[in-house]
């Protein structure tokens, strides 16, 4: 594919690259690794970062870049610093707020650090966003900016010329359609990318995914918007998925995608996507060459919680060790940031003492003037307390533990919150759809 | 010539007669006419024109029967004597040729009669002629007293109908007024509504926000409290390894 002389943004109709790209990635999706959840990792949402968070070391500086809301956050479990980059300043200030330790505006291709800053440098979905006159450009500021012995990881988007037209062979029209879509007007094929790399790197290494595996969100995409042939019938069942179906078909996706870079199984050219790892020090494993996910979730529980003295409050909402179980939805920056429940949800977590339980609940439930909202709180299967919901606002909750409960033996707890029902925001089948059952949303859950 | 005498004689006697009826006939009118004004003003103050017009035509009849009188005298005014007769024949020319003789002979005193019956005659045609243009003008001045008078009945009428129209139009704005009152007034009880729904729902809002705001404020108080505990930990930490270097240095000189 011949690179096109002038800009394909200004081609497609995009006079401002920044501001397209803040309507596009920037959201209120919290990020931030202090929310994780740990049963996420096998999410194919969760996936490409998985694959970097398992080939950074340990402590380690990372720069990402093309940062937008901070899809790497999860970095930090790791340790080490991870600074952002992005030309939108929304996109800056989106990645701030999930955790990153700093993040900058500039052009991808001027980045604003000294040589050999940084020991990783990272980019997921951007590589296939910049121009072609422009990719050399990065690629050498990436050299510029990465440590001798650093290493470089991408997640780059691609395309298949037998199945697809150039960009020079596009009409304008349909050209601005492409474009518009995700803003890709830097698509290579796979080899092309690794070519590229190749220029600047002595060592290159790249594996086609998602030849197999796609979200359900991302295969009606594909199909919808790029055309990719998947059976109709297939798509139908897509469409037709719940929220709670989607995502465990999704888990499902990202399972098998795991196990497929743990099996490390070459997969054939897709034409979709490409993971390149490229350094100038030879190559370690392609997959988990720096794995230890013990910092996305504590298996035994049996770590200590944030807060340090015995008078002081913990509060459970963003400690790795407090497991809160698939009753809850991701949190959501309403603000504040809370967490969305269905219609029970489980907090698991250890505690060598508990005296006293405070929480803030809200609910958004349409019919709440002419029904009140009928509220549980159990801690080890015995009830705690009972409520009603009656007003919109927040309502703060504090419920002493009877002793009965709180000497239970190793301090092992189950909090469960029941509501007695749910609504869904957006049921309908159009683009803002949200068909979630929500109850109540549930933050600052303190243990005394 | 005979014949024509009898004829002249015929002829007068026929305008006495056409005189004298007219006479009996103006008498009558006359007399209905001293009547009649005073029964018609009674009778209908609308018909105002019927006494006037009465007068009118009373004086056309009078001029008509001073004109008719004329006629006598433009007939008879040099008629002294007369040179008529009743008789025929001989004894009529006789007659008549002594009447002539005598009338020849009473030339000297009769001459002065018939000036002063020229003059009269003249007179009384004169006056009627006179009377006839006043009566004219007079017709003339009573009809364009009409047209006026109509012209200002006319202008009556349209002031009163412009009367009329302007107490409907005053009513109508009357009329309209409490319309705008009645609705001025329920427009200010629905926006007094409004205001009130307005005020409950920033009041509403305010609390929302206020519990917003210190959920918030909890949460980052809370974040605090946690860097806080990890920053302590960490400078422990720190401070523990710092220590245990020194030992191993210690160690390494002695």
């Amino acid at each position: 594919m011949s690179p096109p002389k002038d800009n394909l943004y200004q081609r497609a109709g995009i006079d401002s690259e920044a501001e397209f790209y803040r309507t596009k990635f920037v959201s209120d999706e919290v990020l931030d690794e202090r929310y994780f959840k740990g049963l996420d990792r096998f999410d194919i949402r969760f996936a490409r970062t998985l694959w970097v968070y398992d080939n950074v070391r340990a402590g380690s500086s990372v720069l990402d870049l093309g940062c937008g809301a901070g899809m790497l956050a999860l970095l930090k479990r790791k340790g080490g610093t991870l600074t952002g980059v992005d030309i939108s300043d929304e996109c800056v200030i989106s990645a701030r707020r999930n955790g990153y330790d700093a993040s900058y505006q500039a052009k991808l291709s001027q980045l604003p650090f000294p040589d050999a800053s940084f020991d990783h440098v990272v980019s997921l979905d951007v590589i296939g966003h910049i121009d072609f006159e422009e990719k050399d450009a990065v690629l050498a500021e990436v050299k510029r900016v990465l440590r001798p012995d650093g290493v470089t990881l991408h997640g780059i988007e691609c395309t298949d010329r037998s199945a697809r037209k150039n960009y020079d062979e596009m009409e304008p029209e349909e050209l601005r359609r492409f474009v518009e879509i995700d803003g890709h007007v830097g698509l290579e094929e796979e080899e092309e990318h690794a070519a590229r790399f190749g220029r600047f790197f002595t060592n290159v290494a790249w594996e086609p995914r998602y030849a197999l595996n796609l979200s359900s969100e991302e295969f009606l995409k594909q199909a919808d918007q790029y055309g990719l042939p998947f059976e109709d019938d297939f798509l139908d069942y897509l469409r037709g998925l719940s929220h709670s179906e989607r995502r465990a078909f999704d888990m499902a996706m990202g399972y098998v995608f795991n196990k497929i870079s743990d099996l490390h199984i070459r997969l054939p050219k897709s034409g979709l996507y490409v993971l390149l790892k490229a350094a100038n020090v030879p190559l370690g494993p392609f997959y988990n060459e720096h794995r230890d996910r013990s910092g996305l979730f504590s298996p035994d529980n049996r770590s200590e919680l944030a807060g340090g003295s015995e008078s002081e409050p913990v509060c459970l909402d963003r400690s790795p060790r407090v497991t809160f179980d698939d009753g809850w939805y991701e949190p959501n920056l309403l603000p504040p940031i809370a967490r969305w429940m269905s219609r029970a949800g489980r907090v698991s977590f250890r505690s060598p003492r508990l005296s006293a339980i405070s929480l803030d609940i809200s609910t958004h439930l349409p019919d709440l003037g002419e029904k009140p909202l009928g509220l549980e709180l159990f801690l080890n299967g015995t009830r705690l307390c009972a409520l009603s919901l009656f007003r919109y606002g927040w309502l703060e909750l504090r419920v002493p533990v009877p002793q009965s409960v709180s000497a239970t033996d190793g301090g092992e707890f189950v909090l469960e919150l029941r509501a007695e029902r749910t609504w869904q925001p957006r049921p309908t089948k159009d683009e803002t759809r949200d068909d979630r059952e929500l109850s109540v949303a549930v933050c600052n859950i303190v243990i005394e | 010539m005979g014949v024509g005498i009898l004829s002249e004689i015929m002829v007068d006697e026929e305008v006495e007669n056409i005189l004298a009826e007219i006479r009996d006939r103006v008498r009558s009118q006359e007399l209905n006419a001293s009547v009649n004004p005073v029964e018609e003003n009674e009778k209908s103050d609308r018909v105002s024109l019927a006494p006037r017009k009465a007068v009118e035509k009373s004086a056309n009849e009078v001029l008509a029967r001073i004109d008719s009188y004329l006629t006598v005298t433009s007939r008879a005014w040099d008629r002294l004597p007369p040179l008529v007769s009743n008789r025929s024949g001989n004894i009529a020319r006789i007659e008549l040729w002594v009447k002539r003789q005598i009338k020849r002979a009473s030339h000297w005193f009769t001459w002065e009669q018939v000036n002063f019956n020229a003059a009269a005659h003249h007179a009384l045609r004169d006056t009627v002629e006179a009377l006839t243009n006043y009566q004219q003008a007079l017709e003339a001045l009573r009809a364009e007293h009409d047209i006026q008078r109509s012209q200002l009945e006319e202008t009556q009428v349209s002031l009163q109908t412009q009367r009329e129209e302007l107490h409907a139009e005053r009513a109508r704005f009357k009329a309209q007024e409490a319309q705008r009152a009645t609705q001025v007034a329920a427009q200010r009880n629905e926006m007094d509504a409004r205001l009130s729904e307005i005020t409950r729902e920033m009041r509403e809002r305010i609390e929302h926000l206020q519990d917003e705001q210190r959920v918030c404020f909890k949460q980052l108080s809370l974040e605090a409290t946690e860097s806080a505990v990890m920053e302590d930990r960490a400078r422990r930490q720190t401070e523990k390894m710092i220590a245990e270097l020194r030992a191993r240095l210690d160690q390494g000189k002695q």
